[in-house]
């Protein structure tokens, strides 16, 4: 058996499946870190809302007191 | 500075390239020499100029060494992987013209060296390039600064994009996203767009963008014109997120800004005159290469079944909502049941040749004949009878977003497993959902991908063809 052949074969397979699997895995992580800092951020955007209708009906409780 | 190192990446990735394939062609003639294939000369002197043409139309093509503000690491794994894969059809192409060995030639040591060093080079190369551009930051002595100030939906979707493909630029952040400030009025907002303007400056940014609410602006040009002020870019970006949950699409038409709903690459022209020449290529292959012996064949055979014509005609709607008449083999008993109900498992209307027909999706053959004539396209949104597109344009609100393009023979929502009959309004508004996406983002390789699938997705069988 020529082993010359073997090897280009192993060589070929694993260079693309290397390449496929890195790309998704790389893709993977960047949306990871990128989506978790989204998500902090959303939550903060969630807080401030959250913070400013209750300040609201605190202003139109106070008001309807008055 | 960020010019610099962008256009210097990217031409070393383009000139590492060019030098592999070169090689790899190299390396393919020394074998071809060694191993005595027997090619002219002549042939192989011309090896050197294909591949280099070859891999300029593939990376041209596919826009490889696309200079734009953020580039994309994602866009660039998949556009090098298309443009090789296009490079090597084309160079076997060549092989396959002008010699006749080509069987031969695929096994030689010479292809399979050629072969495995430009893929084991596609993968270190992208590797390396990864490293490099993931470091190429910190080499850059003077960083192009940007920033966003606005803390809302649209600059936080906008801070995500910015981050995900900021290599060649120094990102900040949302610079206000830890502010509690709560502006109540256009003059309040004003006063702290300004400030935080002069604070930008002191601190070097660049670029920044204003996210926020339209309304609250009285005048943009005041901005404008402090930025400039400042040496700083500033770009305003509309944040619609609390008049609408989805994204729109927006362009130019002169100084005019246009906000759609949805982009469609078929509105312009050249994509409708490619895809129509794609059309008149695939139908009139399929008509003189099939439809010419299996036309007489099934007629022959639905004949002698039942009586009634070979072609089974029906009025559909096309595009434009315009009603059309869509051409297919005849399956059924005539004058049995109602035409306008859809075909059921075990319908009792089917005849045994049309069982097979049906199953094989053969009976659509004869709308090649539509799609010579132009009112179909080999792929699209599948027509439906005139009565079923009022009823369920009652029902799904987009329903008629996908007689915007010609229907097709075959389409996404088919391949992606949405073929048949729909008992229920929601297994139709996910066919729809998918038609839509197909409007959005059609180009001729998806076209190709899609005939490709149907062929697959035919050869295997689906449980909802009957």
């Amino acid at each position: 058996m020529d082993l010359t052949y073997y090897f280009i074969g192993l060589l070929t397979g694993v260079s693309v499946s290397t390449f496929f699997i890195g790309k998704e895995l790389y893709k993977y992580y960047t949306k990871y870190t990128i989506q978790k800092k989204q998500l902090d951020r959303i939550l903060k955007l969630n807080d401030n809302i959250k913070r400013l209708k209750n300040l609201q009906t605190i202003d139109a409780s106070n008001l309807s007191a008055v | 500075m960020r010019n610099r190192h962008k256009f210097a990446f990217i031409i070393c990735c383009a000139i590492a390239d060019m030098i592999a394939m070169v090689f790899g062609t190299i390396l393919f003639l020394n074998f071809t020499t060694t191993e005595a294939v027997g090619w002219n000369l002549m042939f192989l002197d011309k090896m050197i100029p294909i591949t280099i043409l070859s891999w300029l139309f593939s990376v041209t093509y596919f826009q490889l060494y696309r200079v734009d503000v953020l580039f994309s690491l994602d866009f660039f794994y998949r556009n090098s992987w298309r443009a090789f894969f296009t490079q090597r059809i084309i160079w076997y192409g060549y092989i396959y013209v002008f010699q006749d060995d080509v069987l031969y030639f695929f096994g030689t040591k010479a292809n399979l060296f050629q072969l495995s060093f430009l893929l084991f080079y596609f993968l270190i190369s992208r590797i390396l390039f990864t490293v490099v551009i993931n470091k190429i930051k910190g080499w850059v002595f003077k960083r192009y600064t940007v920033a966003i100030w606005g803390f809302n939906k649209t600059s936080i979707e906008l801070a995500s994009h910015l981050e995900a493909n900021s290599f060649f630029i120094d990102f900040i952040g949302i610079i206000n996203e830890n502010s509690t400030v709560n502006y109540t009025n256009n003059d309040d907002f004003s006063i702290a767009l300004t400030e935080a303007i002069h604070k930008a400056s002191n601190e070097n940014v660049n670029e920044l963008y204003i996210v926020s609410k339209p309304d609250y602006i009285s005048d943009l040009n005041y901005f404008f014109e402090l930025g400039d002020k400042h040496c700083m870019r500033l770009k305003f970006i509309p944040d619609f997120s609390l008049i609408s949950k989805k994204h729109f699409c927006s362009s130019h038409l002169d100084n005019f800004h246009v906000i759609m709903p949805r982009f469609e690459p078929l509105q312009n022209a050249y994509n409708r005159l490619i895809k129509r020449i794609f059309d008149l290529i695939f139908s009139s292959l399929v008509i003189v290469l099939i439809m010419s012996w299996l036309y007489p064949l099934l007629a022959i055979i639905i004949k002698k079944q039942s009586k009634g014509p070979v072609l089974f005609k029906q009025m559909r709607t096309g595009k434009k909502n315009e009603p059309f008449c869509c051409y297919k083999f005849r399956s059924m008993y005539i004058n049995v049941g109602d035409e306008s109900q859809q075909a059921k498992k075990e319908d009792a209307r089917v005849t045994p040749i049309g069982k097979f027909l049906r199953r094989s999706s053969l009976d659509e053959m004869p709308q090649f004949f539509n799609v010579f004539l132009g009112n179909m396209s080999v792929v699209g949104p599948r027509p439906h009878m005139i009565k079923h597109t009022s009823d369920y344009n009652d029902h799904i609100h987009n329903f008629m977003v996908r007689h915007f393009v010609k229907p097709g023979i075959t389409g996404l929502a088919q391949v992606s497993g949405f073929r048949g009959e729909t008992k229920r309004v929601s297994d139709m508004i996910r066919r729809v959902n998918k038609d839509i996406e197909y409007v959005q983002r059609w180009s001729l390789i998806t076209d190709v991908k899609i005939c490709f699938l149907t062929i697959i997705v035919t050869l295997k069988g689906d449980e909802n063809a009957f």
